[in-house]
């Protein structure tokens, strides 16, 4: 009996003991998960901020050490020459208001447009409804590249369904003497959001359907009983619920617009230039233009400042809202 | 039978209030999408040019479609293929990668907020043409264009191969890690995706799973993978759209290049449509087969 008992003991005691290391060995783990972790994310992190880090070392580096073996990341001396450079190359000043009014005046009438359309879609029931979503999700997933020509051709000679046509059948003339070119307007970004297939549009219709469908349908009977019609309802009510769904929009809608450049490039030839255009344009120029082409270093510094110039504006939005941004990519995602 | 016909009205009501909101965006779907995606299957077959005086077209057949793999035998080896089959190695990759850093991110730790930010800051410029045009000067002082990785890891390749590695793994293990740059870039979205799944994974599950003595390693194939793989078709279907329209895609820039270079519109459409049908051909069936392996909790 004693002996059991005294094997009993025993027994309880090794198997505290394995349990204590068993619980030293876990925290020992999670040490190193969280060491493995932090260098991960760290690594990784780097890799994300690499070219961000070497933009910014490059830009203040006098261009005569790029070569200099002995600087890698902090340069011996600093200069603002690169940035001067750059704000003369880029004609900042200019294409960044350009920039910025496209970007503005497209990502308010993108809010509205697509406000609308994606409570059509989430809120009323109507023949043709689920084949017209799909058409929505097409005009997302078709490259810009593939109608962007036809679209110029059509912006080239803008005929406001067929009105110059009529015109042009009426007088015995040509059509493309009444129609209207709006290349190298601002009309060949607006007109397409106002319709609802502007830059990425069909993203924000869904993302706005998502939205509205989350809303509790209560709150628009509510609405109902007291007697408000639809639009009210939907301004009055919708709206004011979906905040941050405009606002996650208004930050896409300006991010996108400020860094497309098929679309600018095409449409933009010579005016209203964006800086992305810009950008792409005082590149190309150094490296075509017989004062700069052999000079290496002074293409790569002023190219290192009008990319820092380019993303700046970009980046600081991007610091302030953030959280916007992931939220909205989290409200999007759910249940396809 | 009143009652039905009050119903049948208050349909009718509701279909004409939800055609109003939405018969802007129809418009426009008609007039600047539909249109000028038809427009480009006629250009198709069309040789034709801009004068002043509105568009001249002449009728050539398919001509458009073989040229370039008529004048170019290398044009499938050096541009198409390499244009279509960019996804089989970086879709996978990134799939598996985005899923991997959603779960370190989803764990608690100092500095999480932060680290989300960053990992989705790719999405905020990855607008190609900063990155194109930082990497037409390579960021380093050599100055290869296009197939300049912004890292290169020949010292592991050489480390891997001179350990006795066959070349083979030694060659894929080499394409991933060239590639880093590239993924970590493009998987910012599909991170987000995964996380906002993840959070809405139930902690009983696992709670439950625990109690029943399942490892870590159960625990994810048996619910995280499963629980997740409604995300997976997304992210799936969001990476092979990005992957085959990005802007760096080379077979997109030639493309964009066959117009605004050498203006040849006809020929740009029509390579841009049969990219686009192949593209999407590719699309759909990765989605009927990953669609089968989906589990939806609701229908279970």
């Amino acid at each position: 009996m004693e002996n059991i008992i005294a094997d009993r003991k025993v027994r309880a005691g090794s198997v505290k003991k394995l349990r204590i290391k068993k619980k030293k060995l876990y925290k020992v783990g999670q040490y190193v998960w969280a060491i493995c972790r932090f260098l991960l994310i760290f690594g990784l992190g780097f890799v994300i901020l690499y070219p961000l880090l070497q933009v910014i070392s490059k830009v203040f580096m006098p261009t005569i050490q790029y070569q200099d073996l002995s600087v890698i990341w902090i340069p011996k001396s600093l200069t603002l020459d690169n940035i001067k450079n750059a704000l003369e190359y880029l004609k900042f000043w200019p294409s960044l208001a350009n920039t910025l009014i496209l970007g503005l005046s497209c990502a308010a009438i993108q809010i509205i447009v697509c406000a609308l359309t994606g409570y059509g879609f989430a809120r009323f029931r109507f023949p043709l409804r689920e084949p017209l979503f799909l058409l929505v999700i097409l005009t997302i997933i078709v490259p810009t590249q593939i109608i962007f020509l036809p679209s110029f051709v059509q912006y080239r000679f803008f005929d406001f369904f067929g009105i110059s046509r009529l015109l042009g059948m009426v007088t015995g003339k040509n059509y493309t003497e009444f129609a209207k070119n709006l290349i190298d307007t601002r009309w060949s970004f607006w007109i397409p959001s106002l319709f609802g297939v502007g830059l990425r549009s069909g993203i924000f219709i869904y993302l706005f359907r998502q939205c509205f469908r989350n809303i509790p349908k209560e709150l628009e009977e509510a609405a109902k009983i007291d007697g408000c019609g639809s639009i009210k309802t939907f301004v009055r009510i919708m709206l004011p619920n979906a905040k941050s769904s405009i606002l996650t929009v208004f930050l896409f809608s300006l991010v996108w617009h400020w860094n497309e450049y098929t679309l600018t490039r095409t449409f933009f030839p010579q005016n209203y230039q964006p800086l992305a255009v810009r950008l792409k344009l005082a590149v190309d120029g150094m490296v075509n233009d017989i004062a700069t082409r052999t000079n290496l270093p002074f293409q790569m510094g002023v190219t290192y400042a009008s990319v820092l110039l380019f993303i700046l504006p970009v980046l600081m939005i991007y610091i302030f809202t953030q959280r916007w941004f992931v939220e909205g990519v989290e409200s999007s995602g759910i249940k396809g | 039978m009143a009652g039905k016909k009050k119903l049948n009205r208050m349909r009718r009501r509701e279909a004409r209030t939800g055609y109003a909101f939405i018969s802007i965006w129809l418009v426009g779907l008609i007039f600047l999408f539909l249109r000028p995606l038809g427009m480009a299957f006629y250009y198709a077959f069309q040789e034709m040019s801009i004068t002043p005086d509105g568009m001249i077209y002449e009728f050539v057949g398919f001509e458009n479609f073989i040229y370039k793999f008529r004048d170019d035998i290398y044009f499938f080896d050096s541009t198409v293929w390499p244009g279509l089959s960019k996804f089989i190695i970086e879709v996978p990759i990134c799939v598996i990668f985005s899923l991997f850093i959603a779960i370190v991110l989803n764990q608690k730790f100092k500095g999480r907020t932060f680290a989300r930010a960053l990992f989705f800051l790719p999405v905020i410029i990855t607008s190609g043409i900063a990155i194109q045009v930082l990497r037409s000067y390579g960021l380093d002082t050599s100055m290869e264009t296009e197939n300049t990785y912004l890292f290169s890891s020949n010292g592991v390749a050489d480390v891997l191969s001179n350990a006795g590695l066959p070349m083979g793994i030694v060659d894929i293990f080499t394409q991933i890690s060239n590639r880093i740059f590239d993924i970590v870039w493009m998987s910012g979205i599909q991170i987000i995706l995964y996380l906002s799944g993840l959070q809405g994974i139930p902690s009983s599950e696992y709670e439950a799973a625990q109690i029943e003595g399942a490892t870590a390693w159960e625990c994810f194939w048996k619910i995280t993978w499963v629980r997740i793989s409604p995300i997976t078709l997304v992210v799936v279907v969001y990476s092979l759209i990005d992957s085959f329209t990005n802007v760096s895609n080379v077979m997109i820039k030639f493309i964009y290049e066959e117009y605004s270079l050498r203006g040849n519109l006809g020929g740009s459409s029509a390579l841009g449509l049969s990219y686009c049908l192949v593209a999407f051909l590719i699309i759909i069936l990765v989605y009927a087969v990953t669609a089968k392996h989906v589990f939806y909790v609701n229908e279970a």
